[in-house]
């Protein structure tokens, strides 16, 4: 009678497993049709896009380009001779070393010829991380500010950016990222075409491991090497690009890469900076921009441009990947968790009515019930509650239909961007797509629960206390070498330590 | 149909259908490289010839050439002759227009404006505008309302191309319509339309519609118009339009008339809005009046970062007077290091000093 039970509960769970990969492989594609639209617009657009005249105009927005880092001594220089050397006619470059322990500093103060400058930074964002000192270069007229500080997270250190930045917009970039450049005209360019409603713009993120890359520009593009990095690639394709500009051509955009995003530095002020307690905070401060702006009624948009002009290193190895997958569920989750008022609300537009909902059905359940299929189908199987040919047929037509999406987000790449031009890097992925089924998906499925989980324990966060100290008056309080520092900072040398000014009397109280 | 049957259906057609995509890829891939080796074989040739000119050798035998160039070689070799027609200036772009012309560029595109696809109607007025056709004034102005945005920008680049000033009023028009272009593809344009503009400009400063006047304020600060300062600096005082205002102050201090000190003082005000009060600080420093060096030194202390900050680099674009006060500022934090405000002015005022003699230094070096 039991065993009946179990069997009838078993046939009726794994029909729903099933069905459930095709509605999520169907909801794939509809984004793929959504962003292949997005494409043929775009790419009929490419010759009036105008970006000369963006370049030439006095009126095009600066931007501060953001760069936290940590420990990247051996890419740091390359990275920031590469930004300094982007096409945009105003820009600073703030590189904000947050506590690295190697020479991350050195490296930039050498190449760079740093010297340290005294700097007030207003308190716009709360940061937890004081800083230590602010430096520029001294002969060079390159447009750096490197920021050093105590080490506080990513968070704080895009915080600390936010605080130094001096221009309307700012473009949060990693410190491995590789951009083309072009970057930040193609990315910045929704700002100019409507300015008064684009309060964020992503940019896509691909996969550089295997290109080539001279002074810091990719001046090849090849499939990588390693399957594990090449499943990646086919990954990104289909989910990051494909997915996302979908998302963004029906207003529904819910995540930009905080590898590189640009974004009105008075609408982070207004909505406080990028919050420490999210492990995603790049994502969170989206959602939370579309809650704000929602909110208020204002009309806006956040945007994704798909024109593939940033590249970054995907993990190489399962250690890396698994931390790296785990971290991004547990970013998910927290984010769902946080503004969980927002799902099925329908004052939040098709955010709350669309874009969340999905999130939560395809997205943060994804896989679990992955990993239930990979149990209780053969379950199932062995004790008979499903019939064997119509679950091998099922299965088949699962992962059947999810390595088809695989081939047509190839295919859309293939009349689009068609950044792969060899024979070879198109037969690996190809074969990418067939492996990504077998064994990927269902570890990081694993990887992806595991993350779910830390987040649902709630796990401590490893920074430390906020403290608001107004504003920070940052002095210069030892030259590195003193003949390479100007008088007033060598006058300034002699005055260690010295206590933040605040604007306010009470800020400290405030904090 | 059971089931099972509907999944092996389903299995099927998942295999046709990934075999046609395979094919889609392998298929589109051999027909672009094709037809890019092709194009490139084509285009050789005629290529050199066109960086010739683009170096300015006009030798009418090198021209004679492109021209009768056959359809289909032009065409391969188009893409890089519009490519650098909006990158060469002077002699070698009368040459290369003259190529368009002579092949019947214009013609064809001014039969293309009216076709249904934006995006051939959007080509054919950046054409149009490469070339710098003045005939091509009233249709570009018409295709400013266009129902497609993308359209609308290029016709406003085009019409800044070609310089005509009759095309103020209509780009000004723009930007108050419910086909709206963007202020900074408006502003810029009218930037490119000359001083037989300004008058235009100027009226526009009476326009009962804001982002007319806000943007007719900046542009006249972009293109010089010093005749302007009297209109703007009223404009400073009593506009309704903070943005107009913000614009106003901008333009005054690109300007540099002494007469606007006044205006831009009294903007500077604590009732006044932090961003015109910021902008008010800034431009007294382009305006390099030493009178304001006072004003901007109570400055130093807001409590608005960006007031401070700007006061602070204004004053040292007044010279030693400014130095002086910003040093003054510095040390009055050695007789009052208990009072915040004096603490945040001396601070602002260490900044950019240390910032002036950064600039000093690297100027030696050079």
């Amino acid at each position: 009678m039991i065993a009946d039970w179990v069997r009838q509960v078993l046939a009726v769970t794994d029909v729903v497993i099933l069905t459930y990969f095709l509605l999520i492989n169907s909801s794939y594609l509809v984004l793929i049709v959504l962003a292949s639209a997005e494409f043929v617009h775009h790419m009929r657009r490419v010759p009036f896009a105008g970006h000369e005249e963006t370049y030439r105009s006095p009126l095009t927005q600066p931007v501060s380009v953001l760069v936290p880092a940590h420990n990247e001594s051996a890419g740091i220089v390359q990275s920031v001779q590469a930004m300094l050397a982007l096409r945009y006619p105003v820009f600073e470059v703030i590189v904000i070393d947050d506590g690295s322990t190697d020479d991350t500093f050195e490296r930039l103060r050498q190449e760079f010829g740093l010297v340290e400058v005294p700097r007030v930074v207003p308190d716009a964002t709360p940061t937890r991380g004081k800083i230590q000192s602010v430096h520029v270069p001294r002969e060079r007229p390159d447009p750096l500010v490197v920021v050093r500080k105590h080490n506080g997270g990513k968070t704080d250190a895009v915080n600390t950016g936010i605080n130094v930045a001096q221009y309307p917009l700012v473009c949060m970039v990693d410190a491995d990222s590789v951009l083309d450049p072009q970057a930040l005209l193609s990315v910045a360019k929704p700002f100019t075409d409507d300015p008064v409603r684009t309060v964020a713009s992503g940019g896509v993120i691909r996969v550089a491991n295997g290109c080539t890359v001279v002074a810091g520009r990719i001046v090849d593009v090849r499939m990588p090497r390693n399957w594990l990095v090449r499943v990646q690639v086919v990954e990104y394709l289909r989910a990051f690009l494909l997915g996302r500009t979908g998302w963004s051509r029906i207003g529904g955009l819910l995540i930009i890469s905080g590898a590189f995003g640009i974004f009105r530095r008075d609408l982070l002020v207004e909505v406080g900076g990028l919050d420490h307690d999210c492990i995603g905070e790049d994502a969170e401060l989206v959602v939370r921009l579309h809650r704000h702006l929602r909110r208020q009624r204002r009309d806006y948009r956040i945007v994704f441009v798909a024109e593939p002009v940033s590249w970054s290193e995907a993990p190489s190895s399962l250690k890396v990947l698994g931390k790296q997958r785990r971290r991004w569920h547990r970013g998910i989750t927290e984010i769902l968790s946080k503004h969980r008022g927002m799902i099925l609300n329908p004052r939040y537009g098709r955010i709350g009515m669309l874009a969340m909902p999905y999130y939560v059905l395809f997205e943060l359940l994804a896989p679990i019930i992955e990993l239930a299929g990979v149990v209780l189908v053969p379950l199932g199987l062995y004790v008979g509650a499903i019939n064997a040919r119509f679950a091998l047929v099922f299965v088949a037509v699962a992962y059947g239909y999810a390595l088809l999406l695989n081939l047509i987000a190839l295919t859309v790449e293939e009349y689009s961007f068609h950044r792969y031009h060899r024979w070879t890097d198109l037969i690996a992925s190809v074969l990418a797509s067939v492996l990504e089924n077998f064994g990927y998906r269902q570890l990081t499925a694993f990887w992806r629960t595991m993350g779910m989980w830390a987040a649902i324990r709630g796990g401590k966060h490893e920074w430390g206390q906020m403290t608001r100290t107004g504003f920070q008056t940052v002095l210069t309080p030892a030259a590195p070498a003193a003949q390479a520092v100007p008088d007033r900072a060598q006058d300034k040398a002699q005055e260690t330590a010295e206590e933040p000014v605040t604007a306010r009397q009470d800020a400290r109280a405030e904090s | 149909m059971t089931l099972a049957g509907a999944a092996i259906v389903a299995l099927a057609v998942l295999l046709v259908a990934a075999l046609v995509f395979g094919g889609l890829i392998v298929g589109g891939r051999t027909v672009r490289r094709a037809r890019e080796a092709r194009r490139a074989k084509l285009a050789k040739p005629a290529r050199q010839l066109l960086l010739a000119i683009a170096a300015g050798d006009d030798d009418p035998d090198q021209v004679e050439a492109l021209v009768r160039l056959s359809d289909e070689v032009w065409q391969a070799v188009e893409p890089n002759a519009i490519a650098l027609l909006g990158k060469v200036r002077g002699e070698a772009h009368t040459t290369l227009v003259d190529v368009f012309e002579r092949r019947g560029a214009a013609w064809r595109a001014r039969s293309r404006l009216r076709r249904r696809d934006p995006v051939a109607r959007a080509q054919a007025a950046e054409v149009l505008g490469n070339l710098g056709r003045k005939d091509a004034l009233l249709p570009l102005c018409d295709l400013l309302g266009d129902p497609d945005p993308d359209v609308r920008v290029v016709a406003a680049r085009s019409l800044g191309r070609i310089g005509d000033s009759g095309a103020t009023q209509p780009l000004l028009a723009t930007l108050a319509s419910r086909r709206m272009v963007p202020q900074q593809v408006v502003a810029t344009a009218l930037t490119r339309l000359g001083p037989a503009a300004q008058g235009a400009l100027l009226a526009s400063l009476d326009d009962p519609r804001a982002p007319i006047r806000a943007t007719a304020a900046e542009v006249l600060g972009l293109i010089g118009a010093a005749g302007a300062t009297v209109r703007v600096e009223s404009a400073l005082r009593a506009d309704p339009s903070i943005d107009v205002r913000i614009s106003a102050a901008r333009t005054l201090g690109r300007l540099g008339t002494r007469t606007a000190l006044a205006p831009l003082l009294d903007s500077l005000e604590p009732d006044r809005p932090v961003v015109l009060r910021a902008e008010a600080a800034k431009a007294l420093g382009e305006l390099g009046a030493v009178t304001a060096a006072s004003a901007l030194t109570v400055l130093l202390s807001d409590i608005e970062y960006v007031v401070a900050h700007n006061a602070a680099r204004s004053l040292l674009r007044l010279g030693g007077a400014g130095r002086a006060a910003l040093t003054a500022a510095e040390h009055r934090a050695e007789l009052e290091p208990d009072d915040q405000r004096v603490l945040l002015g001396a601070a602002h005022a260490r900044e950019a000093l240390a910032a002036a003699e950064l600039e000093d230094l690297r100027q030696l070096a050079r």
